[in-house]
């Protein structure tokens, strides 16, 4: 089962946890914030749900979410 | 005004890019041939409520059905840049309930001036749009949501709104603080709430569900579209164009001429300082053309979308010819980064960086990327589809 990472721009402050917690998908931009996340969201395939939900739960600003 | 650095003026009178002065809107009704403006004599002549009701009527009540068909037989498109079908907009409210029908008078665009000239001489025009909306809704409410900066706007709303007579609709003059992402849809919407006027992202499950259910929905559109609305119920499609023009020429402001003129038509009229290179089309977020391929385009949205160019709000600004291109550019995109609301980090850090990138002679080929598709409103994105607008003009030359 396949899920939908979306991101909140108006809470994400760069604090790259998500970079470290999702290397498979997510990169810096040159100011930290994530690559990878358009605004209308990313599919995410089943076997990398749980590093996406790791980068879910350990955002600082909680601006991830997963559905 | 002092004197300012050659390398940071645009060269364009009134608009001076690097002081960032008072916006540079060209606030002056120069010539009206349409329906829109029916009544008024001369610029400053406001049409009351009374002569307004002499020359169209009551406005007609419509079912919303009716009200759809009404803006898909005119061809309505949102007139405040993004140029969405009203009746699709219209059609989405089917079912809902609508807590207000709000009237986006912020025009953020600084090289637009239409609204603010439609609300200071026929606001009855769009208010008869707004009431017709409320009615075919079931809604209660109309809000004009306008810049609290320009005071002879809201001076002539609050003077329209005091004459109107329907029994049953509440109107609400709501005058803020302008910021540029002020107009945009969802920060207006968001602003209804008491929060600060900036952009928010509707996509996402609201944090509270109750709050969605409780908040119902919301009709808003650019007060030009209204007015056509308006018009539309009464069986008129839409004849004129509305324009703002500005830049090198004679005689800067708000045109509404016929939409079967050329640029070049309507620009005999406005008067040329000189021969033109490039035209800044639909307003800073919109199109670079030039003049060659623009000229003999008639002024059509979807005319000037097969040269390149963009309708956008209605806006002309004609580059005059010598400055030096990639500096306007740069001028111009360090305003928009400016206007930036500052919540979304690819914008706060990369509008700047794209504008630094530009003014030091670079592609920005890479900050555009970073920036584009990034944000939860369409600032950024818009922001980078037109410097990719103006860079490919540029690059091909201006004659």
């Amino acid at each position: 089962m396949s899920a939908t990472l979306t991101i909140d721009w108006n809470r994400c402050q760069g604090h790259g946890v998500c970079l470290a917690a999702f290397r498979e998908r997510l990169a810096a931009d040159r100011w930290g914030y994530p690559k990878g996340i358009p605004t209308s969201g990313t599919l995410i395939p089943a076997d990398e749900i749980g590093a996406a939900r790791t980068a879910v739960a350990t955002c600082p600003a909680a601006a991830l979410r997963l559905t | 005004m002092s004197t300012v650095s050659p390398v940071l003026t645009t060269g364009i009178p009134g608009i001076d890019l690097a002081d960032h002065p008072a916006a540079p809107r060209p606030d002056e009704l120069r010539l009206t041939t349409g329906p829109l403006f029916a009544g008024v004599a001369q610029a400053g002549d406001f049409v009351d409520l009374t002569r307004h009701r002499a020359l169209w009527g009551e406005q007609p009540h419509l079912a919303l059905p009716d009200l759809v068909a009404a803006a898909a037989h005119a061809g309505l498109r949102g007139a405040g840049g993004a140029g969405f079908p009203t009746d699709r907009k219209l059609a989405s409210m089917a079912g809902r309930r609508v807590t207000a029908v709000v009237v986006n008078a912020n025009e953020g665009e600084e090289t637009s001036a239409k609204d603010g000239q439609l609300l200071c001489h026929v606001p009855h025009q769009v208010l008869d749009g707004a009431a017709a909306v409320a009615s075919a809704t079931g809604c209660g409410k109309v809000v004009i949501r306008l810049a609290a900066e320009r005071a002879a706007v809201v001076a002539a709303v609050r003077r329209a709104v005091a004459e109107r007579t329907e029994t049953g609709l509440q109107w609400r003059v709501d005058a803020v603080p302008h910021r540029f992402v002020s107009g945009e849809a969802t920060a207006v919407i968001r602003g209804l709430g008491g929060d600060t006027s900036l952009p928010q992202d509707l996509g996402l499950p609201p944090r509270d569900p109750r709050a969605r259910v409780r908040r119902g929905s919301v009709f808003l559109s650019n007060v030009e579209t209204f007015a056509r609305l308006a018009q539309a119920t009464r069986g008129h499609a839409p004849t004129s164009a509305l324009v703002t023009v500005s830049g090198a020429v004679a005689r800067p402001g708000v045109y509404e001429v016929p939409r079967t003129w050329t640029v070049a038509d309507l620009m005999a009229r406005v008067g040329l300082l000189e021969h033109p290179g490039i035209v800044v089309t639909g307003g800073w977020h919109g199109a670079w053309a030039r003049w060659a391929d623009l000229a003999r385009v008639p002024l059509d949205r979807d005319a000037f979308a097969s040269v390149d160019a963009r309708w956008g709000a209605g806006v002309l600004v004609v580059l005059p010819t010598g400055v030096p291109l990639r500096e306007v550019l740069a001028a111009i995109a360090a305003r928009l980064a400016a206007e930036s609301a500052g919540q979304c980090g690819p914008c706060v850090f990369g509008l700047p960086t794209l504008a630094r990138e530009l003014a030091a002679g670079g592609s920005a080929e890479h900050a555009m990327a970073e920036v584009d598709g990034r944000g939860l409103c369409a600032h950024p994105s818009a922001t980078v589809a037109a410097v990719r607008s103006a860079l490919a003009v540029i690059e091909r030359g201006d004659t």
